[in-house]
């Protein structure tokens, strides 16, 4: 018998319970309202989180306006240096694997690929500037997609980063909008996780193209990075409450070009290494989820005064068992039982 | 042979018949049966509704009005049956069992049926409203009344696999477990003329999961289980063993035929001549 995740089971619950709460005649539309939002606002976006995290292949990808200081950033990360594309760039995908030796792979429209091998990872700059930077309209077309793997200890236990073109900047040769449009379904197939990064500069502004970009991509968000970050400790306080509602739910993290700002570069390095593996990602979506079903009984207690919860009780068990051997998730169980009517 | 299957709708009669009708055909051999569709309508809807299955979407639900009649050739012990089995929209069974209607004969067919399928969903029970549930209750009890105490029935709580823990796996076949689970879930159910029906041999409950393979898939704000291939279905292998032991018992072969004249009616007709002849033995012993 198939076993359901914790989050399916929460979800069946949830969606079981506003069943027969629908039916009954007494059915209480705040509680009805308020589970559906709790459904469709937190835990199916839990859900497909914990989706992705699943996956063997998890690919993080540092998303922003052209010149943010994406580039910057994954060559701290990484240890390689990214190619800047502040010239039009094309919209060739660049992976960046593990692998023991450095290596970059070219994959070609005819299905063909070569293999260069590079002793210096210095030299993988130039020769990616090379391919997808500086390269003819026409090598563009065959050029279906570069891959660059190398020792980086941050992608040993599977990450992959992936190099995404910058948004906002119109491209050269491209219709107006289609940049755009391909840069969205590349994001929405290929990347698990964004980081999104905006430059924080002089004025700290955000622009509405930003705004539109990352509520189109919120669920994949979780960490708001801030580049060129000048200012002080108390600043940051100042930034973080001017801007979260634009970012609801997001953790700012600020870095800067110079990377003097050391401890939010090791903020990114610790976050990301928190997702290297698929049983560390399931967890931390886990994490969110037993929080997320925390706060919404401390708001139906609070908001409504609803303490006692008609859970329909099939599935009350089903959730209670996909738990049981999760000690975890122990309080979750408690307070699930003490809310039962 | 008629097979009638009954059950309120979406207990899943239809993926049932389907899965049955998989199941058979591969694995005949082993059931030492030949089946083969009997029309090329039944072919034609088995294997429709099979590749909507195979290809991750569950069938439409029966129309109702429609009645679908799978017309089987089943060849056991050297004989060939022609097996069918009726599938109707579960609304119409609802509707005539609590004589709103009768366009469909659902009571006639139940009568004239030798084997009579009643498939309960206890998981989708849960969420139905009051009113639906003593109707659910309604149709099993009404079905088992109409029957009568002759036919052979079979009841099958479908989508076992999504009944909560402690009713594991190893209970599909317990008729204990089963029965604690309606009484558990499904109070609305007349319990007493029921327990009486599973002790006699005709009547057989049993567990099972037609797709027990099904992944979660989030649409319109709503995660749904959908199958997943494998099919991998559970306890349908049961069923199916059980439908070939009561069309064996009904349909003798000519062997057991043979057998049955030599071992019981000869000694039969031995034993009273015997008594026979004692008699008359015995009245002329008293005349003479």
């Amino acid at each position: 018998m198939r076993e359901n995740s914790p989050i399916e089971a929460l979800i069946h619950l949830v969606q079981n319970t506003v069943a027969q709460c629908r039916v009954q005649d007494r059915g209480n539309a705040t509680l009805i309202e308020a589970l559906e939002c709790f459904q469709q606002s937190r835990l199916l976006p839990i859900y497909e989180r914990t989706q992705k995290a699943k996956k063997k292949k998890y690919v993080l990808s540092l998303v922003g306006l052209t010149n943010v200081g994406k580039s910057t950033l994954m060559e701290a990360l990484l240890g390689v240096p990214a190619p800047k594309k502040n010239g039009p760039a094309t919209a060739i995908p660049v992976e960046y694997h593990h692998g023991d030796n450095w290596n970059l792979r070219v994959f070609h429209k005819d299905t063909s690929s070569a293999v260069e091998t590079f002793d210096d990872p210095k030299k993988i700059d130039a020769r990616l500037r090379q391919l997808v930077v500086d390269v003819t309209p026409k090598a563009a077309e065959s050029t279906k997609w570069v891959t660059v793997s190398g020792p980086v200890p941050l992608l040993k236990d599977g990450l992959v980063m992936a190099d995404t073109p910058g948004f906002g900047a119109a491209q050269i040769g491209e219709e107006d909008g289609s940049h755009q449009k391909r840069l969205e379904d590349f994001i929405r197939n290929k990347i698990d996780r964004i980081y999104f990064c905006i430059a924080a500069g002089d004025t700290w502004a955000i622009s509405d193209t930003e705004k539109q970009f990352y509520q189109m991509f919120s669920e994949l968000c979780g960490h708001v990075v801030v580049t060129k970050w000048e200012g002080s400790e108390s600043e940051k306080e100042k930034y973080r409450s001017h801007y979260q509602d634009i970012f609801p739910s997001a953790t700012f993290i600020f870095t800067n070009a110079k990377m003097t700002e050391e401890n939010g570069l090791q903020r990114l390095k610790d976050i990301l290494e928190k997702h290297t593996t698929a049983e560390k990602r399931v967890h931390i979506s886990e994490q969110e989820m037993s929080e997320a079903f925390d706060s919404f009984l401390n708001y139906m207690e609070t908001v409504h005064n609803i303490t006692s919860i008609p859970w329909s009780s099939f599935s009350l068990k089903s959730f209670l068992s996909s738990i049981s051997e999760r000690p975890e998730m122990s309080d979750i169980s408690m307070r699930l039982k003490e809310s039962n009517s | 042979m008629k097979v009638f299957i009954i059950g309120p709708e979406g207990a899943g009669k239809t993926i049932f018949a389907t899965m049955l009708h998989d199941y058979v055909t591969s694995e005949q051999g082993n059931l030492r049966i030949k089946v083969r569709a009997g029309d090329i309508a039944t072919k034609k809807y088995l294997a429709k509704e099979l590749n909507v299955l195979k290809h991750g979407e569950w069938p439409n639900s029966t129309k109702e009005g429609k009645q679908i009649t799978l017309n089987w050739i089943w060849e056991v012990s050297g004989r060939e049956l022609s097996f069918q089995l009726a599938d109707s929209a579960g609304q119409d069974i609802r509707s005539e069992l609590s004589g709103e209607q009768d366009q469909l004969h659902i009571k006639q067919q139940i009568q004239d049926a030798d084997i009579l399928i009643i498939l309960v969903d206890i998981y989708g029970h849960q969420s139905d409203a009051h009113e639906k549930k003593i109707e659910n209750a309604w149709i099993i009890e009404e079905s088992l009344k109409i029957a009568g105490e002759a036919k052979m029935i079979l009841i099958g709580v479908s989508k076992a696999d999504l009944i909560p823990p402690p009713f594991k796996r190893e209970y599909w076949q317990n008729t204990e477990a089963i029965v604690s689970l309606f009484k558990e879930y499904m109070p609305e159910f007349n319990f007493e003329a029921f327990r009486r029906r599973l002790q006699s041999s005709k009547t057989s409950i049993v567990a099972f999961s037609a797709v027990s393979n099904t992944s979660n898939r989030s649409e319109n704000g709503r995660l749904i289980r959908f199958p997943q291939n494998p099919l991998n279905p559970i306890g349908i292998d049961i069923i199916a063993q059980e439908i070939v032991r009561i069309v064996k018992k009904k349909n003798p072969s000519l062997v057991r035929k043979l057998l049955s004249i030599v071992f019981f009616w000869i000694p039969i007709i031995i034993v009273s001549l015997f008594i026979l002849i004692a008699l008359v033995s015995y009245i002329l012993t008293i005349f003479l």
